[in-house]
C-alpha cells in the first residue's frame, strides 16, 4: 500500500511489489498537478481581476438630485465585471478579496453664478456610503474629480456604482467618465 | 520510449521500456528540477515602477483656461527626471522631448497614482481659480503627436490657490486602465488658470506610481 508524503507525492513502501515504472509514474504524476497548480496560481496572482469601463456623452444631473452614472463602453475586462447590456450602471465584483476601485468625473459648467458643490462618491450594491470626495463647483469652468478607494468585498455578485451629486441649483451635464476595479489581495 | 506527464511533461519509463532505474530516476529529478528553478524565477512580487519630476516645470501661458485642448504636446505635459525604483519595465521615455512619456513595455492592465505639488502662486496681482491635472495616453512611438493622446482621468481644483488655501495644492489622481506594451504611455498633463492671465505657473515635485495587475 503506497503511501504519501504531505504535499501528496505517492511513494512505495518496502512491502509493495516491486513496479518501477508504474510507481515512478504514479509520483511524476503528483509533482506534475501539484506544480502546475502552483503555476496556476502564480499566473492568477499576476493577472487580477480588472475592468474599466467610460463614457463621453453627457449624463444630465438634476440639481440636489443623487444620479448615478452610466457607462458605454467596456475598455478592458477580464473577468466579467462589466455587463452593460445588462446593467450599465456598475461593476460587478465577481470574486470576493481586497479590490483597487477608482472613478473620476468631468462636471461640465452650466454658467449658474450660484456654484455651490460637487460631489461623488462611491455606492457598493445600494448603500452610498464609501469614499466620498466633493469640490468647490465653478460658474465657468469644468470641474473634475478622482476618487479611489479599497473595499473588501466578501459576496461574489456585489456591484459598485459611482453616484454624482451637484448643488449649482441648475441641471448640468456630466462629460468624460471613467470607473475601474482591479483586484489586489485574497 | 518513454512517456510524459500531461501539464509539466516529465519522463516516466513505461513497462516495456528497459530497466533503467537510476537512469530514469535522474531523468525525472533533473525535469523537476529545471521545472521548479523557473518557477522559483518567476515568483515576483507585483511589477511597480515610481518616477519623480523634481525639476520646477513651467506650464505655458495661463490664457488657455481648459486643459482638456493644447496647442502642442509640450505646453501641458509634466517632464520627469528621476527613477526611485522599478520592477515593472516601464520606461521613463523621450529624452528628446524632456522624458514626458512613462512608458509600460509590457502590455497589461495597470494601475497609475500621480501626485504633484504645486507652489503658491506668486505673480504679484494675479490670482489663480483653477487648477487641473490629467493623466492621458500617449504615443510613445510619436512622442510630439497629440493624436491619440485619450484622455484618461482628471481632477481639478477651483479656489484660490494663495497663503490660506489650507494646502489643496497637493493634487492627486488615480487611474486603471489597459496599456498595450507598445504604443501606449502615460502623459501627465497640467494646467492653470490665473486672472489675468500669466506666463505660466511654475509646479513643483511630482511623482507617478504605477502597478501593474495583468500580463495582458
Amino acid at each position: 500500500m503506497p503511501a504519501n508524503t504531505p504535499r501528496g507525492y505517492t511513494y512505495p513502501l518496502y512491502s509493495d511489489p516491486a513496479n518501477f515504472p508504474a510507481q515512478l509514474q504514479d509520483f511524476a504524476q503528483d509533482v506534475d498537478t501539484d506544480v502546475a497548480t502552483l503555476v496556476a496560481r502564480q499566473t492568477a496572482a499576476l493577472n487580477r481581476p480588472s475592468a474599466r469601463v467610460s463614457a463621453t456623452a453627457n449624463q444630465n444631473v438634476p440639481a440636489n438630485t443623487p444620479t448615478i452614472l452610466t457607462w458605454a463602453t467596456e475598455e478592458y475586462d477580464n473577468a466579467a465585471i462589466a455587463n452593460l447590456g445588462v446593467n450599465n450602471d456598475r461593476l460587478t465584483l465577481t470574486q470576493t478579496g481586497i479590490w483597487l476601485v477608482t472613478a473620476e468625473v468631468n462636471f461640465t459648467a452650466n454658467g449658474n453664478a450660484t456654484v455651490n458643490g460637487r460631489r461623488a462618491l462611491f455606492a457598493p450594491n445600494l448603500s452610498p456610503d464609501k469614499a466620498h470626495h466633493s469640490l468647490r463647483g465653478s460658474q465657468t469652468q469644468d470641474v473634475e474629480m478622482s476618487l479611489v478607494m479599497l473595499y473588501q468585498n466578501t459576496v461574489i455578485g456585489d456591484f459598485i456604482r459611482v453616484q454624482v451629486l451637484q448643488e449649482s441649483g441648475a441641471a448640468l451635464n456630466v462629460s468624460a467618465r471613467s470607473f475601474s476595479v482591479t483586484k489586489v489581495a485574497d | 520510449m518513454p512517456a510524459t506527464t500531461p501539464n509539466r511533461f516529465y519522463p516516466y519509463p513505461l513497462p516495456g521500456d528497459p530497466t533503467d532505474i537510476p537512469g530514469d530516476m535522474q531523468a525525472l529529478a533533473e525535469a523537476i528540477d529545471e521545472d521548479v528553478c523557473t518557477l522559483q524565477t518567476n515568483l515576483v512580487g507585483r511589477p511597480v515602477a515610481r518616477f519623480r519630476g523634481t525639476t520646477p516645470f513651467t506650464s505655458e501661458s495661463t490664457a488657455r483656461a481648459n486643459v482638456n485642448g493644447p496647442a502642442t504636446p509640450y505646453e501641458d505635459r509634466i517632464p520627469w527626471n528621476v527613477e526611485d525604483f522599478n520592477t515593472a519595465n516601464v520606461i521613463m521615455t523621450s529624452p528628446d522631448v524632456g522624458q514626458r512619456l512613462i512608458f509600460p513595455d509590457d502590455p497589461g492592465f495597470y494601475f497609475a497614482l500621480v501626485t504633484l505639488y504645486v507652489p503658491t502662486f506668486t505673480i504679484a496681482g494675479a490670482t489663480v481659480g483653477f487648477m487641473g491635472l490629467q493623466i492621458r495616453r500617449g504615443d510613445f512611438t510619436n512622442p510630439t503627436s497629440l493624436v491619440p493622446a485619450t484622455r484618461l482621468a482628471g481632477c481639478s481644483h477651483n479656489v484660490p490657490v494663495d497663503a490660506n488655501d489650507r494646502n489643496v495644492r497637493v493634487m492627486s489622481l488615480s487611474v486603471g486602465c489597459f496599456m498595450n506594451g507598445t504604443t501606449d504611455a502615460f502623459s501627465v498633463e497640467f494646467r492653470a488658470d490665473t486672472t489675468p492671465n500669466t506666463s505660466g505657473y511654475v509646479i513643483g515635485e511630482r511623482t507617478i506610481t504605477i502597478l501593474r495587475m495583468t500580463e495582458s
